[in-house]
């Protein structure tokens, strides 16, 4: 994860209308965005189009824009404003987002929840749902770290404390139960 | 971790770079699966099951480069939009409101957005450091200028009046506080800076063969003095350097080989952007470390006599070409001189200032 100073600095320059900066930014913190707008929506198509409803506005207003201290976590911020706005459209604010009046109520889902709520198929889902349950809780932590967060194994492996090879493994095993289970969809 | 035997879903999905062409973001991936697909068309049918398991598992996300095509094609929608340039004619360049300076760890910000109180100097100010001296000083219009070892910088009387000019030899990170009506120009011997509200690192030494400039924040304008008169504008993180030309170096002391000049007369760099702009080498200087990527050894030695204050003589020609890539805290020269005998082997003896090395 970058510093602090150096999101600061594209900023700065995204400010002064360097579309190089603008762009910089956006890949290097996409899919931080749109995680966090999955595991809280559940809505990949969602999440996606709100994150770039959030840089369309930055772009169009850059000349406007205030001198931030924290650019992380002012996306996020301004994502989740996007990403409620979003809902309302649909009509399809679900209970857990309804109650968020203060922004830092946002309820994060465990990986297996929003996995599944994700698939916008329903025998998919079903059968998701049940393999999942198949899997130890640390099998499902890796396949979430590997697939979902995208992290190297050498990243997993410090995350979790194991080695590289245990980590390979897991995931390996995990993945043999899944498509054993998943074989038929 | 490449495995060599491909049977099941799993061994697609465990490899590092079946995951990437699935992703759909890398070049290389997607040729090197297309192409096993197209070696092993028995194999498709596994291979698709990989790769839908694939999209259920990330939860069909859209891959990154596709989305950043989008978001161009968003953007452009909005208005059109001006064709940016490295290279500008027009002297007036757009200017950052006011600066954030980092400075062991501080964070402030200096805007002075009015002149109420003219402070100028009525007299010509030098600053000068001594090899092996670094000196920090506020400049009248409250620009902060660090000065690193056997530098010069001289300010203009006047300073502050109408411009803001200074003629800098050495090297010097400079923090310039904003004010638009009153141009802050650098001036060296190959080139002159237009700044308008930056901080940024030049490099401007007479006896190397290089000068350099680091933008880190804000936009400046370089011009240089050689024949062509280039001018170019830097965005942050940029490096420019100007070769000179081959015939003006001589050194009386060392054996030292001339270095070709590169046939460019200006190159200018996208500097990699570390954690932040401190731990950029071209600045490590200010810091107190000193930082040697790749340099060779009479190169090298110039940076060592200013940074320690000696005198160093290279006996051998061929200790010349040898290279070094190192970072050094505080050491003294002898530990640096111990240090880099473990890279390549040579010999070395201190006498008072004066240092030999032979091999």
């Amino acid at each position: 994860m970058k510093n602090k100073l150096a999101y600061r600095l594209l900023w700065e320059r995204i400010r002064n209308g360097d579309e190089d900066a603008f762009f910089d930014l956006y890949k290097s913190l996409y899919y931080e965005l749109v995680n966090f707008g999955v595991r809280t929506s559940g809505d990949a198509d969602l999440s996606s189009e709100a994150t770039d409803q959030v840089f369309v506005t930055i772009w169009e207003k850059r000349e406007k824009l205030e001198r931030v201290e924290n650019v992380q976590a002012y996306l996020i911020t301004f994502l989740k404003r996007k990403i409620l706005r979003l809902l309302e459209k649909q009509n399809k604010i679900n209970k857990a987002l309804q109650n968020v009046k203060a922004e830092d109520d946002w309820f994060e889902m465990p990986y297996d929840e929003f996995i599944i709520q994700v698939q916008t198929n329903e025998w998919v889902q079903h059968r998701l749902k049940e393999a999942l349950e198949k899997l130890t809780f640390r099998q499902k932590q890796l396949i979430h770290l590997k697939f979902f967060e995208g992290l190297t194994y050498e990243q997993i492996a410090s995350h979790t404390q194991q080695t590289i090879k245990t980590a390979y493994n897991t995931v390996y095993d995990a993945l043999k139960i899944l498509r054993e289970e998943l074989k038929d969809i | 971790m490449i495995n060599n035997k491909y049977e099941n879903v799993e061994d697609f999905l465990i490899d590092n770079t079946f995951q990437e062409y699935c992703a759909g973001g890398n070049e290389q991936c997607i040729q090197y699966w297309n192409n096993y697909l197209h070696k092993h068309p028995e194999q498709e049918a596994t291979m698709m099951q990989a790769k839908r398991l694939y999209h259920i598992l990330v939860g069909n996300k859209k891959p990154l480069n596709a989305q950043v095509d989008k978001l161009k094609a968003d953007i452009q929608a909005l208005a059109p939009m001006a064709p940016v340039s490295k290279f500008q004619l027009s002297f007036w360049i757009k200017t950052a409101a006011a600066l954030i300076i980092l400075a062991g760890g501080l964070l402030w910000g200096i805007q002075h957005t009015n002149t109420n109180e003219i402070s100028s100097t009525s007299t010509d100010v030098t600053y000068i450091t001594a090899n092996g001296e670094k000196k920090t000083v506020e400049l009248a219009d409250g620009s902060q200028v660090t000065l690193n070892a056997g530098s010069k910088l001289f300010m203009d009387k006047g300073f502050n009046v109408d411009e803001r000019h200074v003629h800098l030899t050495g090297e010097a990170f400079f923090d310039v506080s904003s004010n638009k009506e009153k141009p802050f120009v650098v001036h060296t011997q190959d080139f002159d800076i237009r700044v308008l509200g930056t901080s940024f690192n030049v490099k401007a030494y007479p006896e190397e063969t290089t000068s350099e400039a680091v933008l880190i924040h804000g936009l400046i304008e370089m011009k240089s003095k050689r024949g062509n008169e280039n001018l170019v504008i830097l965005k942050p993180n940029q490096k420019v350097t100007i070769y000179k030309a081959e015939e003006k170096i001589a050194d009386k002391e060392s054996i030292r080989k001339v270095k070709k000049s590169q046939l460019k007369e200006i190159a200018i760099q996208d500097l990699e952007l570390e954690e932040d702009h401190l731990t950029l080498p071209d600045v490590a200087w200010k810091e107190n470390r000193l930082e040697i990527i790749d340099q060779d050894f009479s190169s090298l030695q110039h940076v060592l006599e200013r940074w320690y204050d000696v005198e160093i003589l290279l006996q051998d020609q061929h200790l010349q070409d040898y290279r070094f890539t190192a970072t050094f805290n505080k050491e003294s020269i002898d530990q640096v001189l111990s240090a880099l005998q473990e890279v390549q082997p040579f010999k070395y003896t201190i006498y008072g200032k004066k240092i030999t090395i032979y091999k």
